[in-house]
């Protein structure tokens, strides 16, 4: 088995390469949780503050507007929410008119009062600009505060006035829920602005770290002259290329698993942080959406080497290779750029077109399945689209190896002075 | 059988006529030099002959068949012409791989492996790597990664150049050694005096041309040592004119 011992012998190599594996390694885990550092640092020097102005006397034991603030608080945990006490209305709504709070609330004097009394409304003031995301979501959390206050104080008129439990005539109905599961094939709720731009990112990093391992192991065969031996032996072309590839996708694998905790650990740092929803919510990895990932991006890695392998037979010396390859492996990369801001659905139509022609695609929608859902049949296709295009790669990179350029192509750098044509 | 047999072969890059028609044949237990200077043709006609490249017209029987078939190859081994070694592989294993390469078992390839780092005097440099290896070596190293399928015909491309005097003989010696075996080998150099101990049939190229081939001794005895040197340098063109 010809390609087994090139897959071997280039193991062996690539494992010895101390500053490549540390490349691979280190690279995506220092990338991602710097990622998450940082989000999670620039979310904490800019917190979210909203001003409390509360002017309530209370009325005997109870003082709603001290809970009022106490939910505010509690539910606010989940994005780092601060309430500062203010004593003036005026003061608290100029800090929101200078950007300084997101929202200021006043909280009249006979609130608790008129909360007491079986038919009093009470009232309270919101001073906010309603377009921020931040302002809606502090919104969600004075609703849920202020609902909780509200349904005790129904509760307890309900019972003043009839004696009612109220419990009973605020729910007629008892509703029972089934779940149907319909989400991801791995159940995960994920609802951070970081999920959308993840697998994009996931990509960028797998393609960025692998390229250089297939050209020291191609290019550097030519460049250190032991190409033109290996190529004299029985071994066919296919075994040489499918031996390479599979050694250097071992080291990828290790790559994926270095992405893979590097996201956890970002997840671990940031997501908790960067809720845009009130319930603070993180990535769980389950195992089997694991290796749905480091499957996803293996495939990603092994295309992303065939491209460059097709591209490295016309490079002469890995400095060469790693020029021109830089230029074109940048096209993918540039193609994942506008997928960090906007979905592909949502992108023009002739771009998603051209989007749909290049197999990073594949892995970004699929990895986009893997991490926040929905799977469908499509995803099947984007499989099959993705494997296509490997044995596609597969065949060209042979066939591009096959010529005799490859061998010949050497030759002109040798010699410097050609001999006159006769 | 011959170990090799070329028939006029011509190799055309573009415009340009690298090898412009060539013929020559190979006996078991002999060795083939072709001599010349740089840019004369000898890698070109040897990647012919190791069936690296097709020729543009002519034929090439290489051990009774296409030396681009993997049976045929199994059997031979080329040194091409500045070979390097792998720099992350220690000596041992670059002798092993390139036998389990050519078809041999593992344990096949084990003892060859073993016999030969004795027979090249690379006992104490078992587990070095490649990249702490001198130019010598080097050489030695290859050498092993060419004869450890124990190959019928050797074609070796300029395999002293760059050696001091020493590894240089040490070479040839070897060369000598394996044709007193009934190996067939075909070696090129640019050095008229450094081959002719080795080689059996000379046969001197220029401008992708054979001008003189013939039996070593033969050409000794028409044109004398020293006269044999002189004709090399009045048949052939300096490489930079
Ligand atoms: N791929 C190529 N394209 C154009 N010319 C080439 C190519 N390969 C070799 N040559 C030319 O063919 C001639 C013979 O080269 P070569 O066989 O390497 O000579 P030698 O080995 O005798 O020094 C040289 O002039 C060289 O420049
Ligand atoms: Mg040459």
């Amino acid at each position: 088995m010809g390609w087994g011992v090139i897959f071997i012998k280039d193991l062996k190599e690539l494992v010895r390469n101390r500053k490549a594996l540390a490349l691979v390694t280190v690279m995506p885990l220092l990338l991602f949780s710097a990622l998450g550092v940082l989000s999670n640092y620039s979310l904490t020097k800019t917190p979210t503050v909203i001003t409390f102005v509360d002017k309530d006397t209370g009325y005997g034991s109870a003082n709603y507007g001290q809970q009022l603030f106490n939910n505010i608080e509690a539910y606010g945990q989940s994005i780092d929410l601060v309430v500062v006490n203010e004593s003036s209305f005026q003061v608290a709504k100029q800090m929101v008119a200078d950007g300084q709070a997101v929202m200021a609330i006043f909280v009249p004097e006979n609130f608790s009062y008129t909360l007491n009394q079986t038919f009093g409304v009470a009232n309270l003031t919101l001073f906010t600009s309603p377009g921020s995301t931040k302002a809606q979501v502090v919104n969600q959390i004075v609703d849920s505060a202020l609902s909780d206050i509200s349904t005790q104080v129904t509760y307890a008129r309900l019972h003043r006035v009839y004696g009612a439990n109220a419990s009973k005539v605020l729910n007629p109905v008892t509703v029972y829920v089934e779940e149907y599961q319909v989400k991801t094939p791995f159940n995960t709720t994920v609802s951070t602005p970081y999920a959308g731009i993840l697998p994009a990112l996931i990509v960028l990093v797998s393609v960025e770290t692998n390229v250089g391992l297939i050209i020291d192991s191609l290019v550097g065969e030519k460049e250190r002259r032991t190409l033109e031996m290996l190529l004299v032996t029985p071994i066919s072309r296919w075994g040489i290329i499918i031996g390479k590839t599979l050694a250097v996708l071992v080291i990828s694998l290790v790559s994926a698993i270095a992405i893979l905790v590097g996201i956890i650990l970002e997840v671990g740092l940031t997501f908790s942080g960067l809720a845009q929803s009130i319930t603070p919510t993180a990535i769980q990895i389950k195992p089997l959406q694991a290796a749905a990932l480091i499957a996803i991006l293996t495939a990603t890695v092994v295309v992303t080497q065939l491209i460059t392998a097709a591209l490295s037979a016309y490079a002469t010396n890995t400095k060469e290779a790693n020029a021109s390859i830089g230029l074109v492996m940048s096209l993918p990369v540039l193609s994942m750029y506008p997928l960090l801001f906007s979905s592909l659905f949502s992108l023009p139509h002739l771009v998603q077109a051209v989007m749909y022609l290049l197999p990073f695609t594949y892995s970004y929608l699929l990895l986009n399945m893997a991490l926040i859902g929905p799977a469908s049949l499509f995803d099947v296709v984007y499989v099959f689209a993705l494997a296509g295009y490997t044995l596609l790669l597969l065949y060209i990179t042979v066939k591009l190896y096959g010529r005799e350029a490859v061998i010949v192509g050497t030759t002109r750098k040798i010699h410097l002075r050609k001999p006159k044509t006769r | 059988m011959d170990a090799v047999v070329a028939s006029d072969l011509r190799k055309a890059f573009g415009e340009f006529t690298a090898v412009g028609g060539v013929s020559f044949k190979v006996e078991f237990g002999t060795a083939f030099a072709l001599i010349g200077p740089n840019g004369a043709g000898k890698t070109t006609t040897l990647r012919m002959v190791s069936g690296l490249i097709r020729p543009t017209s002519g034929s090439i029987m290489v051990l009774g068949g296409d030396p681009s078939v993997g049976s045929i190859r199994s059997k031979m081994s080329i040194l091409p012409e500045d070979a390097g070694v792998y720099e992350k592989l220690t000596v041992y294993e670059a002798i092993y791989y390139y036998g389990l390469l050519r078809g041999l078992s593992r344990s096949e390839a084990e003892l060859r492996t073993e016999h030969l780092i004795k027979v090249l005097g690379l006992d104490d440099k078992h587990d070095e790597y490649g990249s702490k290896l001198s130019k010598g070596l080097k050489r030695k190293t290859l050498l092993g990664m060419c004869l450890v399928n124990d190959p019928q015909l050797l074609v070796l491309d300029e395999p002293t150049d760059g050696l001091d005097v020493r590894s240089a003989k040490n070479v040839r010696d070897m060369l000598g050694k394996l044709v007193d075996e009934g190996k067939a080998i075909i070696v090129t150099s640019h050095n008229m005096s450094e081959i002719r101990s080795v080689a059996d049939t000379i046969a001197i190229m220029d401008k992708g041309r054979i001008v003189v081939q013939g039996e070593a001794e033969k050409l000794l005895a028409e044109y004398g040592s020293d006269n044999l040197e002189d004709l090399f340098l009045t048949l052939t063109t300096s490489e930079v004119e």
